[in-house]
């Protein structure tokens, strides 16, 4: 059959930049999902998209859709005909619905089942030509677009994320016509707003970046985005600085822009004394600048802009940005000043007034509950309980600053900076910068023991509180960040080694809120998180499982006991150990093994019994001497032989009810001890 | 340097071209408010089916922003110039960059971009979506579709501009603060921004950060809200929304002073939003029942039908 690339595209009003790339790599999807589901055939698919434009590209179309073959089942022959075997009214009305004139003439199908007969009707249907079909396909697809806030513009009734002004649909070279969101399709496009502002006829579906490419778009968001990479990276070089690209920032860029042209400019150096945070922020949140650092790391006065246009005088469009930055810079150096004025603890009382969460009390109560919990962690884990109980303290004062309130996202970063500026210790200020850590998955870490104390400290409190409440995450619903901050509880005490007994930890959080909350499914969900930061790091559900009901408190022992139990699964000696732990954990749920008595060893019958009886006492000793679980680990697999030959030799479900009972408390004591490490017979 | 090299010129320049789009040029209104937005031309005509084009300049006044006149640009009182057209015309992108190529903007040799930024005004019980414009880098006018005033949904939609006169100045000047705008000049004698508003700008961030009575501006406060309530009731939505203004300012200024905690702060926003709705909801009402004169013909009679298909 004919094949032919398939070209959809929605020209609009400049999109949102965060939600370009989602649109089109949805409009293909369902368009894809459309044509498939209507039995056309279809190629590759290219997602397309520029600020003002979204586009499919979809090759090897089918022309037509695969023949449908129909089949309608009727009534029941003996109602389909009367005596005379002429149709009855029952027939004539499925005759008409099927589309027959005259069913007196008509030989239907029948079809016999155990239930009697029936009159059926058969058809192949040709498939329908693309251009009856892909209105439908694209008006679905669009309606399903996940746009987060729909608009109406004009007079119209149509909705989408923008206004829209062109659609371009090709078949090959054929335009199919429709009317989508108020405007009808054809062939015509535009390109650069500015540099090629001209409609332009498109010749075919096939060649449509070329096309747009020529009328100064670059249409592909991968290619565009690497373009931009690597114009920044030739122009830091050209700057003999060093660039490091945030992603989430060059895909921002990305999709603000047609066609991309890197330049860059200059701020006063005065600047530099603000912190580089600021500086930073202020370039990126405001203006999309990237910075450039020396080779020594130092911050330079110097940014790179993207620009969407080969500017006729690339000075002025410098010229511009530098005139641009300089009252933002100076609007931060203003509330810096004015922030450092205050010291954190002259901030304190301001907390009274923000509002952490309505039962939950304000930051203020927050600050004072983190104090004390963080106090005390410093005391169980050896740190200085003054610097982590006054860090706790002023954590959140950054929280009123007029700069944090510009940029949330230098939230502790300033409250660092604002307690040197006030006298406080190092400590303290690490303490404070670093206590909303990890902020991004995989994100670093508070490393010292005071700044952990103070990270958890605000964790745990949250965590507590929040459950308390009982408003625990639900499905994407987690306004407080409870799974990121759990990890985070995770991670601090397993990547730092800390030895805390976290479930007491918890209830020392809930002392915080006078003991008043039912805290029991904080410590579970926890390891349910545990279990999740597992998986993601390479360890077999399995080897959770097997391990999870026996964690004490002690997360960095559980982890320990995690990676041994893991890197064990590949001992030589591994497999046979766990068909055997499978073999008695199933002869142990048998009635027979409750309430078992001593084991005797007057009863035993064979050399088997006897020797694994021996090397219980042995094991059990050998086990409480052991300095690691590695080791624990290598005392179990010793025992592989005798397991092995006690099952060889030895019939545990005896005739006689004494001697099945002293083999069953034979295995549970060995049972015993394996479970003293983890559970062998939930490993795979 | 554009000929555009004086702040009155660019507000000529501006009334010349948008009265030319079929515009009402109207005058600023005489109230304190915060954006162009505020003024009736643009939040009471963007509600209801009439179509409407009105362009003006709206002095604005945003207590919190004032840095006494030492931030180059940042002002507590500036001007904006606001256009409205509704419905939002097809072209409307292009209409206003054919207003800055009559500034004497080239667009090939300025970086003139749509950057996404959505509109909300809690206090009108507003939003819209759209974009500031930037021009090398610098917001210089803010884009907007409105979606909902009021309380209501905007059928057919109006379309906003609202220009930053002084930052657009600075550039068709070439000076780097607003103290050096020239107003006007004669010969080889100016007028500059600093002449006409610095002293202004020094003893209003004084006023506004200092010296404001706090406890009267609460009593005001209390007043203006249940005197839009009182207008409301005697069927005169046009002079209850002088009130709603009057609220909205007080508030700006009890914000500037840190007289309201930031739990109290939404408690406020909310009794002004109950203010605007029920001024939105009473024009539209009296609007309908004048039979809304502005309206075109097919979308008054679709707006009546669809209303008496609801009911």
């Amino acid at each position: 059959m004919r094949t032919e690339t398939l070209l959809l595209e929605i020209g609009t009003e400049e999109l949102p930049p965060k939600s370009l790339k989602p649109l089109a790599d949805a409009l293909t999807d369902g368009i894809l999902k459309g044509l498939k589901g209507r039995g056309f055939e279809c190629g590759e698919v290219t997602s397309l998209g520029s600020p003002r434009r979204l586009a499919t590209q979809i090759r090897g179309v089918a022309e037509f859709q695969a023949d449908q073959a129909i089949e309608k089942r009727g009534p029941s022959v003996a109602a389909a005909y009367d005596d005379q075997g002429q149709p009855t009214k029952a027939l004539l009305g499925f005759a008409r619905s099927c589309g027959i004139d005259h069913p007196e003439q008509f030989d239907f199908d029948r079809l016999k089942t155990d239930k009697g007969e029936w009159v059926v009707f058969r058809e192949t249907r040709p498939g329908k030509r693309i251009d009856q079909e892909i209105a439908e396909v694209i008006n679905q697809s669009i309606a399903s677009l996940p746009i987060e806030r729909p608009m109406r513009w004009g007079a119209g009734r149509a909705e989408f994320a923008r206004p829209v002004h062109w659609i371009v649909l090709l078949y090959g070279d054929e335009v199919i016509e429709v009317d989508l969101l108020g405007v009808r399709s054809g062939r015509a496009s535009r390109g650069h707003r500015f540099m090629s502002p001209e409609l332009f006829d498109l010749p075919d579906s096939e060649h449509f970046s070329e096309a747009c490419r020529a009328a100064r778009v670059i249409v592909d968001f991968d290619e565009r985005r690497q373009t931009i990479r690597d114009a920044l990276i030739l122009q830091a070089g050209i700057l003999n600085a060093s660039l490091t690209i945030e992603e989430g920032l060059l895909d921002e860029v990305t999709a603000l822009v047609e066609w991309p042209v890197v330049l860059s400019g200059h701020f006063d150096a005065g600047f530099l004394e603000i912190p580089d945070e600021v500086l930073i922020s202020a370039m990126r949140e405001h203006q999309r600048y990237f910075h450039l650092r020396d080779a020594a790391g130092v911050l330079l006065p110097v940014f790179m802009t993207v620009a969407n246009i080969e500017s006729t005088d690339p000075a002025l469009v410098i010229a511009g940005n530098e005139r641009v930055i300089k009252p933002r810079l100076s609007d931060a150096a203003f509330f810096f000043r004015s922030d450092t004025r205050t010291s954190l603890e002259e901030g304190l009382p301001r907390l009274k007034q923000v509002v952490f969460q309505t039962k939950l009390g304000t930051y203020h109560d927050k600050a004072r509950r983190i104090s004390v919990l963080a106090g005390r962690l410093a005391g169980e884990l050896g740190g200085n309980v003054e610097q982590a109980s006054r860090a706790g303290l002023l954590c959140k004062v950054d929280l009123v600053s007029d700069l944090v309130g510009e940029f949330p996202d230098l939230q502790g970063v300033m409250g660092g900076y604002y307690a040197i500026a006030g006298g406080e210790s190092e400590a303290v200020a690490a303490a404070i910068r670093t206590h909303y850590q990890p902020v991004v998955s995989g994100g670093d870490i508070p490393k010292q023991v005071e700044s952990c104390c103070v990270a958890l400290a605000d964790k745990m409190d949250t965590l507590v509180g929040i459950f308390g409440i009982g408003q625990p995450p639900t499905g994407s619903r987690d306004p407080f960040a409870l799974r990121r901050q759990s990890l985070g509880i995770i991670r601090i005490i397993i990547e730092n080694e800390l030895t805390l007994d976290l479930p007491a930890a918890l209830e020392a959080a809930s002392e915080g809120y006078g003991n008043h909350f039912d805290i029991t499914e904080v410590y579970p969900y926890l390891l349910d998180r545990l279990t999740y930061w597992y998986q993601d790091n390479g360890i077999d559900p399995d080897v959770i499982q097997a391990t999870r009901g026996l964690m004490r408190g002690n997360l960095l022992e559980a982890d320990r006991r995690i990676r041994a139990v893991q890197a064990f699964k590949h001992h030589a000696k591994a497999a046979n150990l766990i068909a055997a732990n499978k073999r008695v954990a199933n002869i142990l749920r048998h009635d027979d093994a409750l309430d078992l008595p001593e084991v005797d060893p007057s009863l035993f019958e064979f050399d088997a019994e006897k020797a694994l009886h021996q090397a219980l006492d042995r094991t059990r000793d050998e086990l409480a001497n052991a300095v690691d679980d590695e080791q624990r680990l290598l005392v179990l697999a010793g025992q592989q032989e005798k397991i092995d030959r006690y099952f060889d030799d030895v019939l545990v479900m005896a005739e006689d009810e004494a001697i099945r009972r002293n083999r069953l408390a034979t295995l549970a004591g060995m049972r015993g001890l394996f479970l003293q490490v983890a559970d062998f017979s939930l490993l795979q | 340097m554009s000929s555009i090299d004086t702040f009155q010129k660019l507000i000529v320049a501006l009334q010349t071209y948008w009265s030319e789009q079929g515009c009402v040029l109207m005058q600023p209104y005489d109230m304190e408010m915060g954006a162009g937005t505020f003024h009736p031309a643009t939040f009471l005509r963007s509600i209801g089916p009439e179509s409407w084009r009105a362009a003006y300049v709206q002095p604005c006044r945003r207590p919190t922003d004032g840095r006494y006149g030492e931030n180059p640009n940042r002002y507590q009182y500036y001007y904006q110039f606001q256009v409205v057209m509704k419905p939002s015309p097809d072209d409307f992108q292009e209409l206003y960059l054919a207003s800055l190529r009559a500034l004497g903007i080239d667009p090939l040799a300025h970086d003139i971009r749509f950057v996404e930024d959505n509109w909300e005004s809690p206090t009108l019980g507003a939003w819209g979506l759209g974009w500031e414009v930037w021009m090398d880098g610098m917001e210089i006018t803010q884009f907007t579709y409105f979606q909902q005033v009021g309380g209501l949904e905007c059928f057919p939609v109006m379309g906003e501009i609202t220009y930053g006169l002084e930052r657009l100045a600075l550039y068709l000047q070439g000076v780097e603060d607003f103290q050096d705008l020239i107003w006007t000049r004669l010969g080889d004698q100016s007028v500059t921004y600093a002449d006409v508003f610095h002293q202004y700008e020094v003893e209003m961030s004084s006023y506004n950060f200092d010296e404001a009575d706090v406890d009267s501006l609460f009593r005001q406060f209390d007043f203006f809200e249940s005197e839009t309530s009182r207008l409301l009731e005697a069927g005169l939505p046009l002079a209850a929304y002088e009130f709603v203004l009057k609220a909205s300012h007080t508030f700006n200024l009890l914000d500037a002073r840190h007289a309201i905690s930031v739990t109290e702060r939404q408690r406020f926003i909310l009794r002004v939003r109950t203010l605007s709705r029920g001024v939105a909801n009473a024009y539209y009402e009296s609007r309908r029942d004048l039979g809304f004169p502005l309206a075109a013909p097919e979308i008054k009679a679709l707006v009546i039908k669809e209303q008496v298909d609801a009911d």
